[in-house]
């Protein structure tokens, strides 16, 4: 199995979000072929539950769930979160809510609390994806990309990285209002 | 429940995260199969290359001798015969069926066995599916086929073994699982070489079906040997 560029976990950890695609064309192969053994699964199903289980691994690694890992680890990391995505899947039917520890045990899902929170950032998700340009391509850039503001600047043509600043806390208020709205009609919020 | 702006903020920062790393991740696919497509299409070309004359006078075998199937509707072949010589004359090609369905597997399959490189033997299995690779360009299916069953059950043995190990065996079940499918292949192309084409069916079948790197010429036999669409 080749390994790709230094430590993925902390190229993530870096903020630097291309490391997924190393991880991606790293495991993807040895994930397909033990999920269809082992969970049933055909390609493609695998394939989703692999591009799954690599957000999981980047969320884990944003909220402060992993700081390291080895490279050789991360094979085993993937699969066991890949296994419980799938066990949710079946079990709660499309809401995955895998929890995985520092040392890369799963956490045990600690009730409504986390359900309701995962619909909630599924609602934000939705919103989010539907938000227009420039907003899109301006708050993908400052979070996914992490480009400087400079550079934003200079990719999007604003005049400044102040004009940019400005820019994305309009972007993120407008997502709050719209994301506001859509928790109150679904009932989220009073 | 109620969130502050904050928390907000930060769950819209997240759903931005996920949603660009998804949608990288669906690229990634997407260029993966590309990549997978065109070295599975290189290497049906050079397969064809490497099988050249064989497999046009498979093709002419197939287009000769399936035509008796076609008085029998129910039997596999039909469909091909009138997809291989649809201007045919019958009566004509009638005359010209000595040839066995067996002989026609053994025709269709020759070029897959010549264009078989020199299988990777590292060690262990491996060495033992370069045997028996060798045995089946040398003509000896039955040999061939004798060493891929014993090497197939050692390989299940090793499987079985490994059941209930930990997470730390994944990639070596993986390079076995990877191989099973390797040495059935092999297994069908020794069959189809022996004329035995019922037991070959199930394996292509089986190969075909895993859509892993012979899928597409374990389809390609069924479709030529057995008429299957």
């Amino acid at each position: 199995m080749r390994l790709r560029g230094g430590n993925y976990i902390q190229r993530l950890v870096g903020g630097d979000y291309y490391a997924l695609n190393d991880i991606y064309e790293t495991f993807r192969s040895p994930f397909i072929a033990y999920s269809r053994k082992s969970l049933n699964l055909s390609v493609d199903d695998a394939a989703d539950l692999f591009q799954e289980a690599c957000v999981c691994i980047l969320q884990n690694v944003r909220n402060g769930k992993i700081t390291r890992l080895e490279n050789a680890q991360l094979g085993a990391y993937l699969m066991t979160t890949g296994r419980l995505l799938n066990a949710n899947r079946v079990r709660k039917r499309g809401i995955e809510t895998v929890e995985i520890g520092r040392t890369g045990e799963p956490v045990a899902d600690d009730g409504d609390d986390s359900a309701e929170r995962e619909e909630m950032l599924k609602i934000i998700r939705d919103v989010v994806e539907n938000i227009p340009n420039p907003c899109s391509t301006l708050l993908t850039l400052q979070y996914f990309q992490m480009k400087r503001q400079a550079e934003i600047a200079q990719i999007m043509g604003y005049e400044s990285a102040d004009s940019v600043k400005t820019m994305v806390s309009r972007c993120k208020g407008k997502a709050r209002v719209i994301a506001r709205q859509k928790l109150r009609e679904l009932g989220y919020e009073d | 429940m109620k969130i502050d702006n904050t928390e907000l903020d930060r769950l819209i920062e997240d759903a931005v995260v996920e949603n660009a790393a998804k949608k990288q991740l669906m690229d990634m696919e997407i260029r993966l199969r590309e990549k997978e497509k065109a070295k599975k299409q290189r290497r049906r070309r050079s397969m064809w290359i490497a099988g050249g004359i064989c497999t046009a006078a498979a093709a002419a075998v197939v287009a000769a001798v399936v035509l008796p199937f076609r008085e029998k509707s129910a039997v596999p072949g039909a469909t091909l015969a009138v997809k291989v010589s649809p201007d045919s004359d019958s009566t004509d090609v009638k005359k010209d069926t000595a040839v066995s369905a067996g002989d026609r597997a053994k025709a269709a399959c020759r070029s897959y066995i010549a264009s078989i490189e020199s299988y990777r033997s590292d060690y262990g299995f491996e060495e033992e599916i370069g045997r028996a690779i060798a045995l089946l360009k040398e003509g000896k299916p039955a040999d061939a086929l004798a060493a891929l069953q014993k090497t197939e059950q050692a390989v299940d043995s090793r499987l079985a073994a490994m059941e209930g190990d930990d997470d730390d065996s994944f990639a070596e079940m993986t390079r076995l699982e990877n191989l099973k499918e390797d040495i059935e292949w092999y297994m069908a192309l020794a069959l189809l070489s022996s004329g035995d084409i019922d037991a070959a069916r199930p394996l292509l079948e089986k190969v075909k079906e895993s859509e892993g790197e012979h899928s597409a010429d374990a389809r390609d036999i069924l479709d030529e040997v057995y008429g299957d669409r």
